[in-house]
């Protein structure tokens, strides 16, 4: 009987460790995540763009953010400007040249924390074959029960890349801004 | 994409003259000075290539936009070699043929096996090599048997030509830009044949801009974000043929009437073919601006 209980009480913690490590291991939810960039146009508006996505595995502990990590990527190919011709350029080897870079990746190195709900994150960002270790402001926006019961969690990063450290040097200023302001929201869900 | 004057002045501008100062004080004081068309012409291209992608990287490798910057340099070397040590045709074929398919392959190598199957990639690497050869053997029987200008002016339509279909066609306007450098380095060649009739363009500077703007078109071709049309298909395969009309000045008909009957016969089907090509490109880029609204200055 004895056996029985430790066997029982091995598997009961096994599993409730599991479904703790499961719940730290989450995914982005590309439906509800967003990456919009704007630049500066000849020196006076701004252009505005998206990507879809992005996809990619999001670790996150809220005793500990210092744990947390991000792993993502975005498909170069989903630019939109909403106008076709520019997308075309900007997809182009002028630009992104999604033949040969196919999709932007982020991935954490070191996070430390900022706030009770802000980090400072480290990566490696690789965009048009570049790679380039970053730091961004990140911020938790919150977590809530989606329509399953399952906790979906936010973050928001708001930065700034000049697209020449990049290798995009198309256009220079005036006629495209080097510097890149992007913003990511990311939902990410249990995976 | 747009250049600041200073840019066009120093970039594509100073590059040609260059080329036409240097290679024409060479002819000047020596019997053959084809051997400075190859280095000078690399040269020329390295200064245009550095003001269109000022971050030239290394390896070649790591992004396929390198590949016609270093290509220029080998074969400027290699030109630079066959002006001097006048090697038999067939050696000038093998070294190109060999030159020509590690480039290509290289330029595919982004692509195939993923987006381009090995298969198809061997394919493109094959029917590339015969166009590079078949126009390598082209004009360099132009320039050692036709009139003066008609090599370089007939490489300069070309140039002209494919920076319209890479720019406005393609979508690619830093390799339109190369083009149209490429078109102007020919202009010098114009200037320089119309100057002295001794200026030889074969072992130097036809192949030299045969080799480069067909790596350009390579590149533009397969990395296009563009799903090439039917139409565009065909506007690339009349562009790649045009050349072949200057053989209409060797037919034996042609070959008793005077130099310059046969220069208006070699040239005017070209013209005729390549003016037609560009309005097609140009009628096809503007409607597009006018569906979707303008791209330029993005």
């Amino acid at each position: 009987m004895n056996r029985l209980l430790t066997v029982l009480a091995v598997l009961v913690g096994g599993l409730a460790l599991s479904s703790v490590a499961r719940a730290d291991d989450l995914k982005a939810d590309p439906v509800h995540s967003f990456v919009v960039f704007d630049v500066h146009h000849l020196g006076a508006g701004y252009v505005y763009g998206t990507f879809a996505g992005p996809t990619g595995a999001v670790s996150y502990d809220p005793s500990d953010l210092t744990k947390t990590a991000f792993d993502l990527s975005v498909d170069a190919d989903s630019i939109d400007t909403r106008n076709a011709n520019r997308d075309k350029d900007l997809k182009g080897p002028d630009f992104f040249d999604v033949k040969q870079f196919s999709t932007l990746t982020f991935k954490s190195t070191s996070v430390t924390k900022t706030g009770d709900a802000t980090m400072s994150v480290t990566g490696d960002l690789t965009l048009h074959g570049v790679t380039k270790s970053i730091t961004v402001p990140m911020e938790f926006t919150g977590s809530g029960p989606g329509m399953r019961g399952e906790t979906h969690t936010g973050f928001r990063t708001d930065f700034k890349i000049n697209r020449a450290d990049f290798g995009m040097t198309a256009d220079p200023e005036p006629i495209i801004g080097n510097e890149i302001h992007i913003v990511v929201a990311i939902e990410a869900v249990p995976q | 994409m747009t250049f600041s004057l200073p840019q066009i002045l120093g970039g594509f501008l100073a590059p040609a003259v260059m080329v036409a100062i240097l290679a024409g004080l060479a002819w000047k004081f020596s019997a053959d000075a084809r051997w400075t068309f190859g280095p000078l012409i690399a040269v020329a291209f390295g200064i245009t290539y550095s003001v269109v992608e000022p971050r030239i990287g290394w390896p070649p490798t790591a992004n396929v936009v390198y590949l016609p910057f270093y290509f220029a340099i080998i074969a400027g070397i290699l030109t630079l070699a066959d002006s001097l040590a006048k090697p038999p045709i067939w050696l000038r074929l093998l070294v190109l043929v060999i030159l020509w398919r590690i480039a290509v392959r290289l330029m595919l190598g982004r692509q195939s096996p993923n987006s381009l199957p090995a298969s198809s990639a061997e394919m493109w690497i094959d029917l590339s090599t015969l166009i590079t050869v078949i126009w390598f053997l082209l004009f360099e029987n132009l320039a050692d048997r036709a009139s003066g200008i008609t090599a370089p002016l007939l490489l300069m339509l070309m140039s002209g030509a494919g920076a319209i279909v890479l720019a406005l066609g393609w979508h690619i306007q830093s390799s339109g830009a190369l083009a149209g450098s490429l078109a102007l380095i020919s202009m010098a060649g114009v200037v320089l044949a119309a100057i002295s009739r001794r200026v030889s363009f074969s072992r130097g500077f036809a192949q030299m801009i045969v080799a480069i703007l067909q790596l350009l078109l390579v590149h533009g071709y397969f990395y296009t974000d563009d799903t090439l049309t039917g139409a565009q298909q065909l506007l690339a395969a009349l562009l790649l043929a045009t050349p072949l009309l200057a053989l209409i000045g060797d037919i034996p008909v042609m070959r008793t009437r005077r130099s310059a009957s046969r220069l208006a016969i070699r040239l005017i089907p070209a013209i005729l073919l390549l003016s037609l090509i560009c309005a097609a490109t140009a009628r096809d880029f503007f409607r597009a601006e006018q569906t979707s609204g303008p791209a330029q200055d993005e």
